[in-house]
């Protein structure tokens, strides 16, 4: 069930993200910067905000006066601001929703992973706070409809005994202490813990991405500029409690739910919101799944060059004063409640080279549920060999499936960060194989830096370099090319196949 | 090529975002409906009758305790009817709040209804059924689409209140 709602979100992603690499390049590919690109908006909200805030007046007659001030007055900057104010909020949700969508499809919440993934839902509900919040300050119609809509919710919490929904009864009960209560909320009060909870969310990552690249912030802003330039947010008739508006015009990202009190009930609302909460909360442990054996350091092998601790996602690697009294002043420390085991501490290892025959191959760092050792001798006996391709894929990605339906020479690896460049001098020396198809992650990869390590590995810009003697052009990194999906593995098999043929007429 | 691709990019997310931030409407009432509001909260009348202590009582009492008049903690609950036209289109007991159920009655409840000339009737009872306890209200309205009508108790002059919204 698991499996079949992963490859279904994979399915729905692949078409937008293939089209999305093709304009974007993989590097600004905006699916590959969903999380950052969600704190980006949220920046535009703060800047346009504080603008909005400026106007702003915390009264049942100031607060609709001042919006439609900035919105008919002061259309060109105050009409503008809250235009992005608006679209970028309504973006955020788009952004945070698919970003969702994607960790879940690539399995990246689960196990050890869990944290990122518990301390996001907050996060979800923090925003949809400020939004909800934010749509009351305007006190127009929708505010209106807001309002007592948002204190029928309150109110189905046992512990009020006054309705707050009935302050919404008629005009004369309405009180400036409401407006400026939420804009305490909207403007401090939420704000504050929405940054807190961004930094839980991201700090037990090594290098997290918090900001997109400057072309897609630049592309990005000049989109939302212009959507705001042409179609400025609507502004809705002022709120009035003796009338009851017949349409309000709702902002679905955030009010999606809100017509369900009305159909349903507030408790029925109250149920679905905590049941998806919860769901989403215990989804990492559903259903419970045995984490992979860490990685482990061997001493003897390890020298302490802190390659490892470098190139390790999520800061599982530390390094530590020499316990073993070897002449190396540190030596590389596993924290196994961090470790994910992806491997890539594997690949940044310069013991972890195939060509060692005198000494068994026992790298500095290595996984035990797929060895160096292994690894080689997967190579070494590898069916077809000496063969035209020889392809390393990371396991549970679409192209292992496409290569080992159709019978083509691979090997699977956790991930491609897990390949030492060592291993792709060897394949070529030993003539085990005349070119290297390298399948990393469908986009960014599953654990955050495999494909970027590789790739610079490659180009002999990231250690452990891949030395001089090997033709970089005979390896063929498939994330980082226009083809990873099955049509595209493909393809580049018989791009390559052809290659082949050239180099040999 | 590709930078045409990124604007069209830019320009199917915006337009997604665009389209959905403010629309399609909601209906919240029918063209021909208003809207009935009825809340209040109301202490109703104590479970039983208050009595009062003996000086001789009140002496065997700690000191911050020799209040003269002792009551019971409990009030009954408030029964209220709402009728529209002869029809009864809300009924509802309403325990008091509370842990001891000694706080007041809270009733919130929005009834839509037809545009045109209706008669409204609202029964409350605080008093657990007691002939003293009950109040009763009636009002005839020429209701118009889109109005509030605000319905709730004024308990410091005990009298139920219909107020009107403009339209």
């Amino acid at each position: 069930m698991l499996a079949l709602l992963q490859n279904l979100a994979r399915r729905l992603l692949g078409p937008p993200h293939r089209y999305l690499r093709w304009s974007f390049s993989e590097q600004h590919n905006p699916l590959n910067h969903l999380g950052s690109l969600s704190i980006f908006f949220c920046w535009v909200v703060l800047v346009s905000g504080i603008w909005l805030l400026f106007f702003f007046r915390t009264s049942v007659t100031g607060a609709f006066e001042s919006v439609h001030y900035l919105a008919t007055e002061q259309w060109y900057l105050g009409g503008m601001m809250r235009s992005l104010h608006r679209y970028a909020s309504d973006a955020l949700v788009v952004t945070l929703f698919l970003h969702i969508v994607k960790e879940f499809s690539r399995n990246a919440y689960r196990l050890k992973r869990w944290f990122s993934w518990a301390t996001g839902i907050p996060l979800i509900w923090l925003v949809f706070l400020l939004g909800v919040s934010g749509y009351w300050l305007v006190w127009d119609e929708l505010a209106q409809y807001v309002a007592i809509t948002s204190a029928e919710l309150i109110d189905r919490i046992p512990v009020f005994t006054d309705k707050m929904a009935a302050n919404f009864l008629r005009p004369s009960l309405l009180s400036d202490r409401f407006f400026t209560l939420m804009a305490f909320l909207h403007l401090i009060g939420l704000p504050i813990f929405l940054v807190f909870g961004i930094w839980l969310h991201v700090f037990k990552l090594s290098r997290p991405r918090i900001n997109p690249t400057r072309r897609l912030m630049a592309g990005t802003l000049i989109a939302l500029l212009l959507l705001a330039a042409t179609f400025p947010a609507p502004l809705q008739e002022k709120a009035d409690l003796a009338r009851v508006p017949q349409v309000v015009q709702l902002d679905w990202f955030y009010l999606h739910f809100y017509p369900l009190v009305d159909r349903w009930s507030p408790g029925a609302v109250w149920s679905l919101l905590l049941g998806l909460s919860g769901l989403l909360f215990v989804a990492p442990w559903l259903p419970p799944g045995k984490a992979p054996a860490v990685a482990v350091v061997d001493l003897d092998n390890c020298n302490g060059c802190q390659r490892c601790a470098e190139d390790c996602p999520y800061d599982a690697v530390q390094m530590a004063a020499r316990s073993d009294g070897k002449r190396y002043q540190q030596e590389a420390v596993v924290d196994p409640e961090l470790c994910v085991s992806c491997g890539i501490c594997v690949g940044a290892c310069p013991t972890a080279t195939p060509f060692r025959r005198k000494s068994a191959l026992v790298p500095g760092i290595d996984l035990p549920d797929l060895s160096m050792r292994q690894l080689r001798e997967t190579i070494d006996n590898v069916t077809e060999i000496p063969t035209r391709v020889l392809a390393f894929a990371c396991s549970d990605s679409a192209e292992l499936r496409w290569l080992k339906k159709n019978g083509k020479p691979c090997v699977e690896v956790t991930c491609a960060g897990q390949l030492p460049p060592p291993f792709f001098d060897y394949v070529l020396s030993k003539g085990l194989a005349r070119r290297i198809l390298v399948s990393g992650c469908d986009g960014d990869c599953r654990f955050r830096f495999g494909s970027r390590w590789t790739e610079m590995r490659l180009r002999r810009e990231r250690d452990p370099h891949l030395r001089r003697r090997v033709g970089a052009h005979r390896i063929t990194l498939a994330s980082s090319s226009d083809s990873t999906s099955p049509a595209g593995i493909a393809s580049l098999w018989r791009e390559l196949d052809n290659a082949i043929d050239e180099d040999e007429s | 090529m590709r930078l045409i691709g990124q604007a069209l990019a830019f320009a199917a997310f915006f337009a997604f975002v665009a389209t959905f931030s403010a629309g399609p409407g909601f209906e919240l009432l029918a063209e021909d409906e208003a809207l009935l509001s009825l809340s209040f909260s109301h202490a109703a009348a104590r479970v039983g009758e208050c009595t009062r202590l003996s000086q001789q009582e009140l002496q065997q009492l700690p000191p911050n305790m020799r209040t003269p008049d002792q009551c019971p903690r409990g009030r009954h609950p408030l029964d209220i009817e709402l009728r529209i036209d002869g029809v009864t289109v809300y009924a509802a007991v309403i325990p008091p709040s509370g842990f001891h159920a000694d706080g007041k009655a809270t009733v919130y409840e929005r009834v839509r209804l037809g545009a045109g000339p209706r008669h409204l009737q609202l029964r409350i009872n605080d008093a657990g059924g007691a002939p003293q306890g009950g109040l009763i209200a009636s009002r005839q309205l020429h209701v118009q689409p889109g109005q509030n009508i605000a319905v709730f108790l004024d308990a410091d002059n005990r009298r139920i209140v219909f107020e009107q919204g403009e339209p």
